[in-house]
This record gives C-alpha cells, structure tokens and sequence, in this order.
C-alpha cells in the first residue's frame, strides 16, 4: 500500500527511466539492439523491461490499499513500508537501468560495469526480500474487493503470514539459481522463473478462496440459531 | 529478540498464537505456572515485537507479530530444544482451547 505522493515520486522515476530508454532506442543506429561494455548484444525492449516492472509493482501496491477496510492507524505501518518498498525498487532499477545505458555509450571506464549491475541487482533482490519479510508483522486488513472475501482475524494474518514464507523461499529459489546457474543459460531461466511465478499467483488466490469460504462456513456455524 | 525466543515457555506462546489470536486468559489455561510468571513472559514478548496486545474491555488478546525470519528462527529454536533442560517434558502446545 502507498499514499499518493508516494505513487507520484514513482511515476516520476519510471517517466525518467521511460525517457532515458527511449533516448537510448533513438541514438542507435539499429532499433533492435543494443552493444553493452563485453560486447554482447542484448535486445532493445530490455531497457523498457526496467519501467515496465516498476510500473508492475507500484501499480500493485497502490491498488492493494484501493479498497482498504481499515482505520488510518492499522494502515500507517503499511505505508511506511510501501514507501521504502516502491521507491527503493524504483530507484534501484533506475540505477540498474543508467549502467546498462552508459555501458552501451561505449566509453572506457576504468571499472567493470557488468559486475556492478550484478551488485546492484543482488542488492535489489536482498532489498525486496527484507521487506517480504516484514510483511507478517504488519497488521492484517480487509479489502472491499478480494478473492474469497473476508478471512477474519484468524485467517487472514495465517494467510499472510504463510505466503510470505512462500515468497522469501521462492525468491532464494530464484537468487540461488541465478548466482549457480552456468552463463550460457542466458534468458532461458527467465521462462521458467516466469512460470513459477503464474503458479505461485494462482496457488495463493485459490488458496485465500479455500480460506474465505471456511471462515464464512465457521461465521454461520457460530451464528445462535433462533 | 533472541532472549525471547530462547525460553520454551515464551516458545509455546508463540505456538499457541501461531494458531489464533488469544487472550490472557486462553494462554494461561496451557501452562501451570502462576499468572504474574506469565504476565512477565508476556511483556518479554511484547518488547521482542513477537506479539502484539490489544485490550478488548476487561481482557487482553494477544497476536502474533513474527517476520519469516523470526518464524524460521523459532522453528529452528524449538526444533534443537533450546532453553530445554535434558528430561523436561512440555505440554504439547497444540492444545485446543475449550
């Protein structure tokens, strides 16, 4: 969740990382691609990639807290936290982005720019997994609209809780592999990462479904009969 | 954090709240030790960050506050059985409350 000067400080960066890729696009003599410092090329459509998942993520985080049903003092802690989240993973793939674009200007530089972006991205990754850490420790509030609904004070923190725990695992899955996995698996890792991560959506919202439906069923159990 | 984490009977708490949000009363009816002893483990809890307190008219309901590393780290203290003295037996905290 993030209030809505957080959201235009995102959208701030995401424009300039929107403008910073599209200048990159219009100086090359071929669209396509693009030449970094090692000489590999990589596609164009790289450098939206960047926006593209900040957009993703602070979308997200801005709609997650849409339809909060919720008074301003459970939510305050959630915003402090989307603050840092969005803006330092926006930042981050700005940097990330900057090195990729001063990499491919063609200039000498006296330091190793791949194992910098490699820094930079292990940072971010390190960055994201902290703050998914934090998660279970914030209040749990219901939204207007979710899958499945209400799952009360009982279920709902589990879910949360037990999610995170899914996602910081998935994420070490994935850090792992990409610091073992052989360079010459290049973006084919990227297909199944991507494949994981559709799986793990639909597992959470059939899962939160399964929830709200046994906490309505104890809801009406519970109910005195007449 | 770790002093928290370190004793069995602030472990069980835990335990207990991992499964639903208690009150003073609830969690007191697992454990024999008396109420001002519990009342300590309690507040040991409560500046850890592991739980947190909400007073509903005469009665506090506790719930848990564990991050994922915090989660994984009591899993791992009550799996080695730190704190645990060799021959002790423990109530098992998956106890329903009535």
């Amino acid at each position: 969740m993030i209030d809505r000067r957080t959201a235009l400080t995102c959208v701030t960066l995401i424009t300039l990382m929107l403008v910073a890729a599209v200048w990159r696009v219009i100086a090359l003599d071929d669209w396509t691609t693009f030449t970094v410092d090692n000489g590999r090329a990589l596609p164009s459509l790289l450098l939206f990639f960047f926006p593209a998942c900040c957009a993703l993520v602070v979308g997200a985080l801005y709609w997650d807290g849409v339809g909060a049903k919720a008074d301003d003092a459970k939510l305050q802690p959630w915003r402090s936290w989307g603050r840092s989240l969005s803006i330092g993973y926006c930042g981050g793939l700005l940097l990330l982005q900057g090195v990729l674009i001063v990499g491919s200007l063609g200039f000498i530089m006296p330091f190793d720019l791949s194992a910098i972006s490699r820094g930079l991205g292990l940072l971010l990754a390190i960055m994201c997994l902290l703050a998914i850490n934090r998660i279970p420790k914030l209040p749990w509030f219901e939204r207007k609209v979710a899958p499945g609904g209400n799952l009360g004070p009982i279920y709902g923190p589990r879910y949360m809780r037990i999610q995170s725990w899914v996602v910081v695992v998935f994420m070490v899955a994935v850090m792992a592999g990409n610091l073992v996995a052989p360079r010459a698996m290049g973006w084919r890792a990227a297909g199944y990462i991507l494949l994981a991560t559709v799986l793990l959506v639909a597992w959470s919202l059939v899962w939160r479904v399964h929830l709200g439906r046994k906490w309505k069923l104890e809801q009406v159990t519970a109910r005195p009969k007449p | 954090m770790f002093k928290a984490l370190s004793d069995p009977t602030r472990r069980r708490i835990l335990q207990l709240l991992r499964q639903r949000p208690m009150t003073a009363g609830q969690l007191a009816e697992h454990f024999d030790c008396a109420k001002p002893t519990l009342s300590a483990h309690f507040s040991v809890l409560r500046e850890a960050d592991l739980v947190e307190s909400e007073k509903v008219g005469t009665s506090i309901t506790y719930s848990l506050k564990l991050s994922v590393l915090e989660d994984a780290l009591l899993s791992f203290a009550e799996t080695v059985g730190v704190g645990v003295r060799s021959g002790e037996r423990l109530k098992p905290a998956t106890r329903r409350v009535k």
